[in-house]
């Protein structure tokens, strides 16, 4: 039986490469936006914006050498933050194809793999929907 | 032309004012541009210019490298999206990261941060494109 998408008021579709760019962080700056104007946000990743969900990722990027002791959140940790801090507003999907292709295999376990075609229906839930960037 | 591209009896007059005649249309466009200055990627640019030239109500927000775009005489698209009377606004956070927040930047525009860019998103009255 075929997921029932809940419906949101926008779904942002994040591809690309997590460090090609700002890109990533301008997503995640605006979903914080969105949910804290009460909105319901779902966030699809596709290529390899798939990878930024990996629980391997650890809760910190590796040490800054310039600035020893400061504490960098990972990317896993800012969407685990934004997953928590609103359970019932946020949704997270990425691209099974994308997500295989690239050995990408522990998410997050509010992340749910879909099948490239179920991205119609992701759409289909949403008001409004946003593509960011290019696979 | 459309209401964006005739000057008020008072002249442009200041950028929340325009930005409020932008504010009060419906329908109209949220154009947000990413990209810096890359002359491949000015088409989207030139397109803006066309929407607001066939008397859509355009916004166009700077985000990301394409905040240097903000600063005078860095685009001649965007030269002509002003004079046409679009709206171009530009993302706070990424100006600073540019180093560009205490830069003089264009006549008119505005400087915002994301939640007012996700009450604009969050409009009916606004369709979204992403470059």
């Amino acid at each position: 039986m075929a997921r029932q998408i809940p419906h949101t008021d926008v779904l942002v579709t994040l591809m690309g490469a997590p460090h090609a760019s700002d890109q990533v962080t301008t997503a995640l700056r605006l979903t914080q936006a969105l949910l804290e104007r009460g909105a319901t946000v779902q966030v699809w990743t596709c290529g390899y914006a798939t990878l930024i969900t990996q629980r391997p990722l650890g809760a910190d990027k590796p040490r800054n050498l310039t600035d020893w002791n400061r504490d960098y959140p990972s990317l896993v940790t800012l969407a685990e933050e934004l997953l928590t801090a609103y359970p019932d507003r946020l949704y997270w999907y990425g691209c099974r194809f994308c997500s295989d292709d690239r050995g990408a295999v522990d998410h997050l376990p509010q992340v749910v793999l879909r099948p490239p075609a179920g991205y119609a229906a992701n759409v289909a839930a949403a008001d409004k929907t946003l593509l960011l960037g290019v696979i | 032309m459309n209401e964006l591209g005739v000057p008020p009896a008072d002249g442009w007059g200041t950028a929340n004012m325009v930005s409020e005649a932008w504010e009060g249309a419906s329908p109209r466009l949220l154009l947000i541009e990413s990209q810096g200055r890359v002359a491949t990627d000015a088409g989207f640019r030139r397109d803006a210019v066309t929407q607001v030239l066939t008397g859509q109500s355009a916004l166009l927000f700077l985000v990301q490298d394409g905040v240097v775009l903000a600063v005078p005489g860095s685009d001649s698209d965007l030269d002509r999206f002003q004079e046409q009377g679009g709206v171009l606004a530009a993302d706070s956070f990424s100006l600073a990261q540019h180093g560009l927040d205490t830069a003089a930047l264009r006549p008119e525009l505005r400087v915002v941060g994301m939640d007012v860019v996700a009450g604009w998103i969050l409009d009916p009255a606004v369709r979204v494109v992403w470059h």
